[in-house]
């Protein structure tokens, strides 16, 4: 999987070509990215500064402020427990407590960099609580013991 | 019992476009090209239609002031970044009928003269992006985007993912993010209607709010005002969750007593209920026979927000819901101005000592003292409304109605 940044760069230039240079498209390509490189990695920001100039801070202060891109790697799958009022209510404590000891501490890859773990903000699955979502896929309602699935899955 | 009107089709969902047609589908958008778009917007105007999504601003006046507006150049919104705590109605909208989402879209945009509409859809709802986007893809291909836009022109219809950030589901919020920047709030004036986005004219509407406007346009502007009460027109979605047996989405015309609500939920024996998500208030059993309407609410200091319920029976720590609550915000603060990004910390601190039962005994006039201060000088609603959860639950307990 260890990609050198010259075929990061490549690749970047495809999705840009694909989704538009206007800056405006920016968070459309950096889901792109994230999807592709579980993170935005330097020479991702460095090839949207040369395709579409918009300087590697400024990306960078972008891809900070959304939960859903990261600067470091997540999993390969991310698993997002809702820790909101209405799943805290049906346990949400519980699910996350379980998803750190199957899948160890919470946004760290686990071995192999399959799947990593992370509480999130109400994800609109309240009447399905509680709720977790699996990449894109909603959980819901998840069981504690469901979580050693989602690891074996993986393993 | 009320007929339902925007869940209709949650029994036989129409996801495609020959079924939502063969059940009554685009009797709106086909009138509306009929009458023309000042007509249009007169109705929806008359309907007394107003933004389902918290704010509870007049639809109609939004779109005659982007209708009019001089620049050619102007944008229809659909804000479904739906995000507040306890609210998912918009999902389920989207799921069970959103072809009806779409028409709306579609008058609205024919309305304004729009040259494009943005669908800009929470990042965490995926499946309901795609659906819109293969829906919208069906639409343009059956040349239902035909003549919408300024001078018989095509609609072009784009989908775009939110971040993962509550704050985007704030209006210019939400521009700066389409546009490509971080989510942060700018002050108003100037409003959307005026320099939206990209500083264009702009009408931004909530998901429920545009599936109203299919059926004020087939059956006029009476229609909508025969339901609900005389000042809080037509219907209402309502998200309940929590302690009820029967958590979803509900569909009532406005005046229906909270009561009857929480009886369809199946709620038993509550100890409160948070009302409008985590910028509401909490509801306690002696305001249960309250109206559901914008001023029966307004009257009790509570607010209707986005429609979202959540229960509480009499084992809940009420504290310990106001710290989630204040966690929420400390974690969705922009960081852009300080009593919010400060405030919704100091705040947070304090929920936790409270719900841990280790405070100093002075959090409480502090939170009040704090409440002020983000109240009256945040930049936009999420730290002008941090505490008013929080200020309600210090009223309750003042007057002896926590259980715990």
């Amino acid at each position: 999987m260890p990609e050198d940044d010259r075929e990061i760069r490549e690749r970047v230039r495809g999705l840009i070509a694909e989704t538009g240079r206007e800056r405006s498209q920016l968070l459309e390509v950096l889901h792109k990215v994230q999807k592709e490189f579980r993170h935005v990695p330097r020479a991702a920001a460095e090839a949207i500064e040369q395709e579409m100039l918009v300087p590697v801070a400024d990306t960078y202060g972008v891809v900070t402020f959304y939960d859903l891109l990261s600067e470091k790697p997540v999993g390969r799958k991310v698993l997002r427990i809702c820790e909101d009022v209405t799943c805290s209510l049906h346990g949400a404590e519980q699910l996350a407590a379980e998803a750190e000891r199957v899948l160890g501490p919470e946004g760290q890859p686990s071995q192999g960099g399959d799947v990593s773990w992370t509480r999130c903000a109400c994800l609109g699955l309240c009447d399905r609580a509680p709720a977790a979502l699996y990449d894109e896929e909603p959980l819901a309602p998840l069981a504690p013991v469901a979580i050693r699935k989602v690891g074996a899955d993986h393993a | 019992m009320h007929e339902k009107v925007l869940l209709r089709r949650q029994t036989t969902p129409a996801l495609d476009l020959g079924s939502y047609l063969a059940s009554g589908g685009f009797a709106g958008l086909k009138k509306a090209r009929e009458i023309g778009a000042a007509e249009t917007v007169r109705i929806v105007t008359e309907s007394g239609l107003v933004g389902r999504g918290g704010a509870g601003f007049p639809t109609g006046r939004k779109w005659e002031s982007v209708r009019t507006a001089t620049d050619p150049e102007r944008y229809f919104v659909l804000n479904a970044d739906e995000s507040e705590p306890g609210t998912f109605k918009d999902r389920v909208m989207i799921d069970v009928d959103p072809f009806l989402v779409l028409e709306g879209v579609l008058i609205g945009s024919f309305a304004i003269s729009a040259t494009r509409a943005f669908i800009y859809v929470r990042g965490e709802y995926r499946k309901e992006a795609d659906l819109l986007q293969r829906c919208a893809k069906e639409l343009e291909a059956a040349g239902y985007l035909e003549g919408l836009g300024p001078e018989g022109r095509a609609l072009a219809i784009e989908i775009r993912h939110g971040g993962g950030a509550y704050i985007c589901g704030e209006e210019t919020a939400l521009f700066r993010s389409i546009e490509g920047y971080r989510g942060e709030p700018m002050s108003k004036p100037p409003f959307p209607t005026v320099a939206g986005l990209f500083r264009k004219p702009t009408a931004i509407n909530n998901v429920e709010t545009v599936a109203n406007v299919p059926d004020i346009v087939t059956r006029g502007a009476s229609w909508l005002r025969s339901l609900g009460t005389e000042r809080s027109p037509g219907i209402k979605l309502y998200s309940v969750s929590g302690n009820v047996e029967r958590p979803g989405v509900y569909e009532l015309p406005f005046g229906t007593p909270l009561r009857e609500l929480l009886d369809l939920a199946g709620a038993r024996d509550l100890q409160a209920i948070l009302l409008g998500g985590a910028a509401g208030t909490f509801v306690f059993p002696q305001d249960f026979d309250m109206p559901l309407s914008y001023e029966a609410a307004q009257e009790r200091h509570a607010t209707l927000g986005s429609g979202a319920l959540i229960a509480f029976d009499h084992e809940t720590n009420l504290w310990r819901v106001a710290e989630r609550l204040g966690s929420f915000f400390a974690h969705e603060s922009c960081g852009q101005c300080v009593p919010c990004r400060v405030g919704t910390r100091r705040q947070h601190e304090m929920l936790e000592a409270l719900a841990e039962g280790h405070g100093r005994g002075s959090e409480r006039d502090l939170l009040v003292r704090l409440s002020q201060v983000m109240t009256d000088a945040s930049i936009c609603g999420l730290g002008q409304t941090a505490s008013t959860a929080v200020r309600s639950l210090l009223d309750a307990e003042a007057k002896g109605l926590l259980a715990v």
